[in-house]
């Protein structure tokens, strides 16, 4: 009786603590940072958890440049148990950074060979492969009397001055891997000089890389250079845009699986690692990308366009982790002025 | 004569000082740990380079140094000024008619301004989008220029500020003294005379205020940009741009630091004029009653009409959003955009998130409140320790709430900091709402126990009752509107809060408000605008059920009938 | 200064109070005894509300004691004293009833129930509000407060009484008749009593003793009648009652001169000739019946003006051949009828010497 009054500020506390803590979990709980679209993410999870139930997938989820940069702060103190769903040239960085501890899984045989790291153990499997497309609406094109383009050199004609969105590559991964093709199918100096003229004619650069496909099913620009599948979704939902292929061939990254150094949950941060490489996981993978992992899989989400594997450009991801700093530091130095806020 | 001889007297404490005191200190370091320190972390932070070294003022160089950047200390400067000219007037007319004329639905037009304050700012962006973007309703209303910039960003911001300016003119207008009127009447003084000698002076004051916070608020906000801003950059999405974006913390630093410039500098004046305002009105003021004239009553009827339904226009656009399948292709209503599942991983999870946050802000937020102004107001003695308290709880209103946020990024993840554990919880983002909107609260509450007879203490300790009794028994039961006001104010504002938690938030702790911003950014603007109405829809229920509970202690609380 | 031979039951020592640079109180030191009931009296700023408030440990003083029932309680707070209270504002709590506000101090002493619903009773009995229990304050007139604050003061039987300008927020008829009231009260419980009141009506017929104040510091002390016939200052004389001054130099032994005209003073308070004075004679005390011409102190005066004050009248009269000094004096409405005063009149008047009191000039 005589101390109740000191219970009412524990009291208190307690009740700011509590709901931070309410899930008492009885499962192992691990931590998964990806950069996977939303939609993705609650299939995949109830797919998992179903053959591993005393397995809980706790998503941590953002654009890939946040993501990478999240990772990298929080080197010294891992907060994620598992990569999964990251571009391929972001967890080659962490692994040149040695955050990444090497497996290779259960049923790895099974999967392209590009699609995994060399090494063995493998630092990395990859999930599936997504392109840079140009989205392009023909409702609002028709109405201004506008033609599509074909390749990425027509996207600098003056007919399209402002009328082009695009992501900004210092935050996305599909901006990133776009002027990444660029300068690789283009050479360094030819590639800026290309990438001087596009600014010319850009609106706005976007922090996400589905942005700008979304923007152009909308009408509300008329050009969108973005992430193949979410233009493919937002046609299938009925926007008026087609999916084109530039003909200088198109930008692609892969999305990888990576355990991360320092985990205390080494185990089913494994056992995810063997699920992301099995047959179930890329029949998911198939039905939100055309380019997965597993041969023989029929990926084939709809809307999406045909020749997608061909079309891809010779892409050295070791490169591209390597000088990613360097080419994002010239880009923003350049362009960010037009950066949509965020 | 001296008193050489007598021996001074040192006050000795009673217990219920003592207790006071040592709470009036617990209170200076909760409110150092959350206010005065992480501004301080940010502050540090601003002249460090990436590693943490010490770099004098390079950072602020290279900012100056960079176009872009600098580009958009001017253009937050510009928006801001130019909504500033343009609410004030208009909120000025709008609360003239509900103050100063025999309008009717004056309930009706008040409630109607107030719907902004219900929202995130996002949402009036959003509409704007649905209405001048380049697939709008109105497009041509704007002549072929682009919605996305600071056209954009003006419009949404004049819709978002109103009910600030409004609220503070209508107070500052419904303070009037009925006998300066009568006396110019006696003088033979014109209408126009009247208004200019009479009404103006009368509201200098609150017009610099509402000036004030109204160019604060805009340039802090940082919503109505990220929306609308296309490549127009302004100062809070700069911040965000550099820190979310690139993971660029120092530059970030040093855009709050700039931005808490004019926050801190307008802050400064607001408070010299409110000094100066104090003895405008004396105690023998006899209450302005309007009288009836035609046909001032029906312009402002009209000019009330207008804005109310442009208000209620640009909510019900995002309502209508909300509801469509594909815009602007098929137009066919669905329920399908509440499925927030599909544009995030929480879903409604974010909801209820954002229901436990405010909810939990709104009750430690009011008892921390309630406490510290108690003990400020009522300890005895100890002047350092209530001043200081109470210069600190001032801070919170002039600090923009993405300084906040990103000060507790710094903060909260320094090397040793033994709250670290905080970060990334929904702790932090509770204690980050109470702190970012800890101000008003304690004026709300401090005003409510300045009411109070001031010898309620002393009759207490004369009849031997512990302090904490009287509190409890008198204090407490007296203040309950007041109370009651503070925690709904926190709850709104948790609900719809952007600025500081966006950078405070986990995937597990994520906000219905933050959802929106993240929705609206990979393009499900429909799903935005879901959520915008899911917000809107619970701000106003709980605000009508204070109104409720409110009329509920009037009518069953005898004591409170005069 | 010691009244009844006992022990002071409250016992003030050079007490000084300072607020910043502003010293509110200055070296007071002041007896008051058990029963007695005693009155700051002063204008506002005086230190009278400054000195109650110490001796409640609202605000303690910078220096000096207090000793209380022989206890010192110099430096202690106010829950360690033993007093009830009684503020102008009243501080009644809103929300409790009447009866919860009397019993307020009894609750937290743990008495049972029963024993404090009877003595609340008692105590509205006392009060004279028998029937109110269930009010809330609100429901009351400005004068039932008053008195629902005295009864809780009194609840917890307190040694000492404060009442700081308890009766200043009435109209003037409540007021006139709680005087009444309070000082009934006080005499039927003996409990010693101070008072703070910057009106000297109230002062006058209150109290036991006067207290005036005046700049922090104590200008007399004593009963209504010393205080009232023998201010011992000017600022006294003037701020209780009506009082002529008169510009005056001493001329010898016993007699000053007014303008030209020597009167007898029977205490020059050691006053030496040649020096400045002022001279003090109330209205009332202006001998205006039988004035023999060229008796002791008299002179012939004109009646300048008259102001009609129901049960008398105030005259301005000045020398009849010109000259200092005006004097007020006051006529009876017999007197007026009797003398068919009017201005314009002329009569002797006298200034009884025993009447006079010769202060040196400020």
């Amino acid at each position: 009786m005589k101390h109740s009054r000191l219970w009412l500020p524990l009291a208190a506390a307690a009740a700011l603590f509590a709901f931070t803590a309410d899930a008492l979990a009885q499962k192992t709980r691990i931590t998964v940072y990806t950069a996977l679209e939303n939609d993705q993410l609650g299939p995949y999870k109830a797919a998992f958890e179903a053959d591993n139930p005393t397995i809980e997938i706790a998503w941590v989820r953002d654009s890939t440049g946040v993501m990478t940069a999240r990772l990298v702060a929080e080197k010294d103190n891992p907060r994620a148990d598992v990569i999964w769903g990251l571009s391929a040239s972001s967890v080659v960085l962490f692994e040149n950074m040695g955050m990444l501890t090497g497996y290779t899984p259960k049923g790895a045989d099974g999967i392209k060979p590009v699609f995994k790291d060399s090494k063995n153990p493998a630092m990395w499997t990859g999930m599936d492969a997504y392109l840079s497309v140009v989205c392009f609406n023909t409702t609002e094109g028709g109405k201004a009397k506008i033609d599509a383009p074909k390749s990425w050199k027509d996207l600098t004609k003056p007919a399209y001055k402002g009328h082009i969105v695009m992501p900004n590559p210092a935050s996305s991964g599909t901006g990133y891997l776009t002027i990444a093709a660029w300068l690789q199918v283009m050479g360094e100096a030819e590639g800026w000089k290309y990438m001087d003229a596009l600014h010319e004619n850009v609106a706005v650069y976007t922090h996400s890389g589905s942005a700008p496909c979304v923007q152009a099913a909308r009408g509300e620009r008329l050009i969108g250079i973005g992430f193949d599948m979410r233009g493919a979704s937002e046609k299938t939902k009925g926007a008026p845009i087609d999916l084109i292929l530039p003909s200088e061939g198109a930008g692609w990254e892969m999305e990888a699986s990576a355990i991360v150094k320092g985990t205390k949950n080494l185990d089913a941060a494994q056992k995810l690692i063997d699920w992301t490489v099995s047959r179930k996981a890329n029949e998911l993978y198939g039905k939100y990308y055309a380019i997965v992992a597993m041969p023989g899989i029929n990926a084939a989400p709809p809307n999406y366009p045909a020749g997608a594997e061909a079309a891809m450009v010779k892409n050295d991801l070791g490169w591209m982790a390597k000088e990613r700093d360097r080419i994002l530091a010239e880009w923003t130095k350049r362009y960010d002025g037009k950066s949509a806020p965020r | 004569m001296t008193a050489a001889s007598a021996p001074l007297i040192r006050a000795r404490a009673s217990r219920d000082d003592l207790i006071m005191r040592a709470g009036l200190a617990l209170f200076a370091l909760f409110l150092l740990v959350v206010v005065a320190l992480p501004l301080w972390a940010l502050l540090s932070k601003s002249f460090q380079d990436h590693n943490g070294n010490f770099v004098g003022l390079a950072n602020y160089l290279r900012y100056v140094e960079t176009p872009a950047l600098f580009q958009s200390f001017w253009n937050s400067l510009f928006v801001a000024i130019v909504v500033t000219a343009i609410v004030v007037p208009l909120a000025f007319i709008y609360a003239y008619a509900l103050t100063r004329s025999c309008m009717r639905f004056k309930a009706v037009f008040q409630g109607l301004a107030l719907i902004p304050i219900l929202a995130p700012s996002l949402l009036p962006a959003i509409s704007l989008i649905y209405l001048f973007g380049n697939q709008g309703l109105l497009k041509g209303w704007l002549f072929g220029q682009p919605v996305y910039g600071a056209t954009g960003i003006i419009t949404a911001q004049v819709f978002y500020c109103f009910p600030h300016a409004l609220m503070i003119l209508v107070t500052a207008l419904s303070m009037a003294d009925q006998r300066l009127y009568e006396s110019a009447d006696a003088l033979g003084a014109s209408r126009l005379r009247k208004f200019l000698t009479v009404t103006l002076p009368g509201a200098k004051y609150g017009l610099i205020s509402t000036s004030f916070v109204i160019f604060t608020l805009v340039i802090t906000d940082f919503g109505i940009a990220k929306v609308v801003g296309g490549r127009f950059n302004v100062l809070a999405t700069d911040i965000y741009k550099q820190v979310i974006g690139q993971q660029n913390f120092e530059m970030g630093a040093v855009v709050g630091v700039v931005l808490l410039v004019p926050a801190l500098l307008s802050f400064a004046v607001d408070r010299i004029v409110a000094r100066r305002q104090v003895a405008q009105l004396s105690a023998r003021a006899v209450p302005f009653e309007p009288k009836p004239r035609q046909s001032r009553d029906l312009a402002l009827t009209l000019f009330c009409a207008a804005i109310g339904l442009a208000i209620l226009g640009v909510f019900a656009v995002s309502v209508w959003a909300s509801f469509i399948t594909f815009w602007p292709y098929n137009l066919t209503l669905t329920l399908k955009n509440y499925a927030f599942g599909n544009f995030d991983p929480l879903g409604w999870g974010v909801y209820w998130n954002s229901l436990k946050m405010a909810a939990a802000s709104a009750i430690l937020g009011t008892i921390a409140v309630f406490l510290g102004a108690y003990l400020v107001e009522k300890s005895k003695g100890f002047h350092v320790g209530r001043n200081f308290v109470h210069l600190l709880a001032m801070i919170p209103l002039a600090v923009p709430g993405l300084v906040l946020g990103l000060s507790y990024i710094f903060f909260f993840n320094m090397k040793g900091n033994p709250l670290g554990f905080l970060y990334g919880t929904m702790a932090i983002l509770v204690v980050n709402t109470v702190a970012h909107f800890y101000t008003v609260s304690h004026l709300t509450a401090v005003t409510a126990l300045k009411q109070l007879d001031a010898e309620f203490e002393a009759v207490s300790a004369s009849l031997k009752v512990p302090v904490w009794r009287t509190f409890f028994r008198v204090t407490v039961p007296i203040c309950l509107p007041a109370i009651l006001d503070v925690a709904i104010y926190f709850f709104v504002n948790a609900m719809t809060t952007v600025s500081a938690v966006i950078f405070l938030y986990s995937s597990e702790t994520k906000l219905a408000s933050l959802a929106i911003v993240n929705m609206d950014e990979s393009g499900f603007t429909a799903g935005a605008a879901g959520m915008a109405t899911v917000i809107v829809v619970t701000s106003a229920a709980v605000k009508l059920a204070q109104l409720g509970l409110s009329r509920l202690l009037s009518r069953t609380q005898a004591w409170r009938k005069r | 200064m010691d009244v009844t031979g006992a022990s002071p039951y409250l016992s003030i020592r050079r007490l000084t109070k300072r607020f910043g640079s502003f010293t509110a109180l200055d070296d007071v030191s002041l007896d008051v005894f058990a029963r007695e009931f005693v009155v700051f009296l002063g204008p506002s700023g005086c230190g009278k509300t400054t000195l109650l408030r110490a001796i409640a440990g609202l605000d303690i003083q910078t220096s000096g004691t207090i000793h209380q029932g022989g206890r010192d309680v110099s430096a202690l707070p106010p829950a360690e004293r033993d007093f009830g209270i009684v503020f102008q504002s009243y501080a009644l709590f809103p929300n409790l009833t009447v009866f919860d506000n009397v019993g307020y101090g009894l609750v937290s002493r743990g008495q049972p129930r029963s024993q404090i619903q009877a003595r609340v009773a008692e105590l509205l009995a006392l009060v004279g509000l028998p029937d109110s229990g269930a009010k809330y304050p609100s429901q009351l007139s400005g004068g039932q407060q008053q008195r629902v604050a005295l009864a809780r003061a009194l609840a917890i039987s307190p040694g000492l009484l404060l009442l700081d300008e308890p009766l200043s927020a009435l109209d003037a008829r409540v007021r006139t008749h709680l005087r009444q009231e309070l000082k009934e009260l006080q005499r039927k419980l003996g409990i010693t009593t101070i008072m703070v009141t910057h009106d000297q009506e109230e002062a006058l017929t209150l109290a036991d003793r006067i207290v005036v104040m005046n700049h922090g510091v104590i200008d007399q002390v004593g009963t209504p009648t010393e205080v009232y016939r023998q201010p011992a200052s000017p600022f006294v004389a003037d701020f209780v009652g009506t009082m002529n001054f008169l510009q005056a130099s001493v001329a010898e032994h016993g007699v000053v001169a007014i303008g030209g005209r020597q009167f007898w003073v029977e205490s020059l308070n050691g006053m030496k000739p040649g020096t400045a004075a002022t001279v003090c004679i109330r209205p009332e005390d202006v001998k205006t019946r039988n004035v023999e011409p060229g008796s002791e102190n008299a002179l012939e005066v004109e009646v300048k003006a008259l102001e009609f004050l129901g049960s008398f009248a105030r005259a301005r009269l000045a020398p009849a051949d010109g000259g200092d000094p005006e004097i007020v004096a006051d006529f009876s409405i017999n007197l007026l009828r009797d003398l068919k005063v009017e201005p314009g009149l002329k009569l002797p008047v006298a200034l009884p010497p025993d009447r006079l009191r010769a202060f040196p000039k400020a």
